[in-house]
């Protein structure tokens, strides 16, 4: 018999709501809101990459290149890459432990706690709210509003984002 | 796009078909609500820099629910919709991020046009997690997994004057005729930062530019076209070409007769008029008004005489139609020998001299030679032969 996911897993009060919540819902995608901080991270994973598609010195012409598409100097480039690290590493270990509790919860065909998941989450916004900080810091204000203003604009504009949510009454 | 290399759904929605997740509408929210797991996908393409472009594909996962799900993504590049290449389905972490990136595009290879990006997004939910296989599309809201983006590529303009004169060697400022202008190229890239790159592809040696790597330049005549269009330039940008920029150095070609007027001058004597304009050489148009200037070479007499030789002279500007005087004036008792005429058919030859009209500048010997006559002064009349 095939059981839900959420069914099987959440707590059953959690699980009641599912049965009323209809799934002939029509949306379209919408673009995320200024200032998000998954379109920041994006923003961040972008300048890593080019940053490592071009191993030149700061100078070169690639180099130049990288930063011109990220719009901040060659110089911000190394800025970028180590707020990239610091925010990735912090986000690899929250996956860590996050993925670890989610899989051993289920392995012990438990179901995991909906509160845990959503502090998960709370604290990945944190960290990407932290790095957004740390970036403004590093940068300055006038380098980090042409920055911001990027991202904001026409990088965030090609984003399409679409909300899967748990939705049901109690 | 939904070739061999895009995954078909399997075990298509039993998770959401009970309704468990839906669709959130039109909800603008800054993050992921409570409760859910949020797709991002971004699929289009990147100007590398002023020759290259790059397409991706990308799934992200994030939410309180994102670990759940492995993200995918299969994608599909265009130009002007021709497919350039696709890429088979590519899985991410749990919970995570999967992009794939298409080799970077040579433009000046592969030229201005459309590029799109087109995404195949799918996720899964393991069966050690959901119990069974569970992929998505289709999504509860309808969603077909895929997305698609695009970046439209020009080339750089050039933009300039289409052409300017050869007057042999500098302006006529009066006449607004000029041998220097400014050029200047848009990249259409606002995220290119290298230095445009100018070449004269055709007929260099008919101009010159003040500068081969910037933005704008001062680009000066140094010799006349022989046609329309000859002189061929472009501005790159990282090697991605402009289109050709045809350039003409258009020079004064000729003097076009526009009748004579004799009369009388004087006691005794005669003034010839002789109406000129003055044609450029592309077109064979008239100028409004150009400097002209003429030169003598050593007067001849064809018979004996004591008529004085004319100064040259030069005329900065006119209005359409110009003239030279050829003229013999006498007073009474005139002491002329052979004594000038007023016109009356009795023409004989006095002297004439090699006459030579530069158009360009009101000073002598000035501009490009756009007649050589032999002035001709006879008893009673005078003329351009």
């Amino acid at each position: 018999m095939k059981v839900s996911l959420l069914t099987a897993r959440l707590p059953l009060a959690v699980a009641t709501w599912c049965l009323v919540a209809s799934a002939g819902y029509s949306q379209s995608a919408f673009v995320p809101s200024a200032g998000d901080p998954e379109v920041f991270y994006r923003y961040l994973r972008q300048a890593h990459q080019a940053v490592s598609e071009t191993p030149q010195p700061v100078s070169s012409p690639a180099q130049q290149g990288a930063a011109a598409m990220m719009h901040v100097t060659a110089g911000d480039l190394a800025v970028l890459e180590n707020v990239y690290q610091d925010t990735t590493n912090a986000i690899a270990a929250l996956d860590t432990e996050a993925k670890t509790y989610i899989n051993e919860t289920v392995k012990a065909k438990s179901t995991p706690d909906l509160k845990k998941l959503q502090d998960y989450y709370a604290r990945r916004v944190q960290i990407l709210e932290a790095a957004d900080q740390q970036l403004r810091n590093l940068l300055g204000d006038a380098s980090w509003r042409r920055t911001r203003e990027y991202i904001d604009g026409d990088f965030r504009s090609h984003v399409k984002r679409r909300v899967y949510q748990w939705k049901g009454q109690q | 796009m939904e070739g061999s290399t895009m995954r078909t759904s399997r075990t298509i929605g039993w998770l959401f078909s009970i309704g468990v997740f839906v669709g959130t509408g039109t909800v603008l929210l800054a993050q992921c609500p409570s409760g859910a797991v949020c797709v991002d996908t971004d699929d289009n393409f990147d100007r590398l820099n002023g020759n290259a472009v790059q397409g991706h594909v990308e799934t992200s996962l994030f939410g309180d629910l994102q670990y759940y799900f492995y993200p995918s993504v299969a994608g599909q590049e265009d130009k002007d919709g021709s497919v350039l290449s696709t890429s088979s389905l590519i899985w991410g972490a749990q919970g995570g991020v999967i992009r794939y990136n298409f080799a970077s595009i040579t433009l000046s290879s592969s030229g201005p046009g459309t590029y799109t990006a087109t995404g195949y997004h799918e996720i899964y939910c393991p069966t050690s997690l959901c119990g069974s296989e569970v992929y998505y599309p289709p999504y509860t809201d309808g969603w077909n997994g895929y997305d698609a983006g695009s970046l439209s590529v020009q080339r750089p303009t050039v933009s300039g004057q289409p052409g300017l004169w050869w007057l042999g060697g500098g302006p006529d400022n009066p006449n607004s005729l000029y041998n220097q202008g400014y050029m200047s190229v848009t990249t259409n890239c606002s995220s290119c930062s290298e230095t445009p790159h100018w070449t004269v592809t055709a007929n260099p040696s008919k101009v010159s530019l003040s500068c081969t790597d910037c933005s704008t330049l001062i680009i000066t005549t140094q010799q006349p076209s022989s046609s329309i269009g000859d002189v061929h330039i472009q501005a790159s940008i990282g090697g991605f070409p402009s289109d050709t920029f045809q350039f003409t150095v258009n020079q004064p070609r000729a003097l076009v007769s526009q009748g004579i007027s004799d009369s009388a001058s004087g006691a005794t004597g005669y003034q010839s008029l002789l109406y000129y304009t003055t044609i450029e050489d592309a077109y064979g148009s008239p100028f409004a008004s150009i400097g002209i200037n003429e030169q003598f070479g050593s007067f001849t007499a064809d018979t004996t005489n004591n008529w004085p030789t004319p100064t040259a002279g030069g005329i900065a500007t006119y209005s359409g139609t110009w003239w030279d005087t050829i003229s013999v004036a006498c007073g009474s008792p005139c002491g002329a020998s052979p004594l000038p005429l007023p016109p009356s058919g009795l023409s004989n030859p006095v002297m004439h001299a090699t006459q030579t009209w530069r158009a360009g500048s009101a000073t002598l010997g000035t501009g490009v030679v756009v007649q050589v006559d032999t002035i001709q002064y006879y008893t009673d009349h005078g003329r351009h032969n």
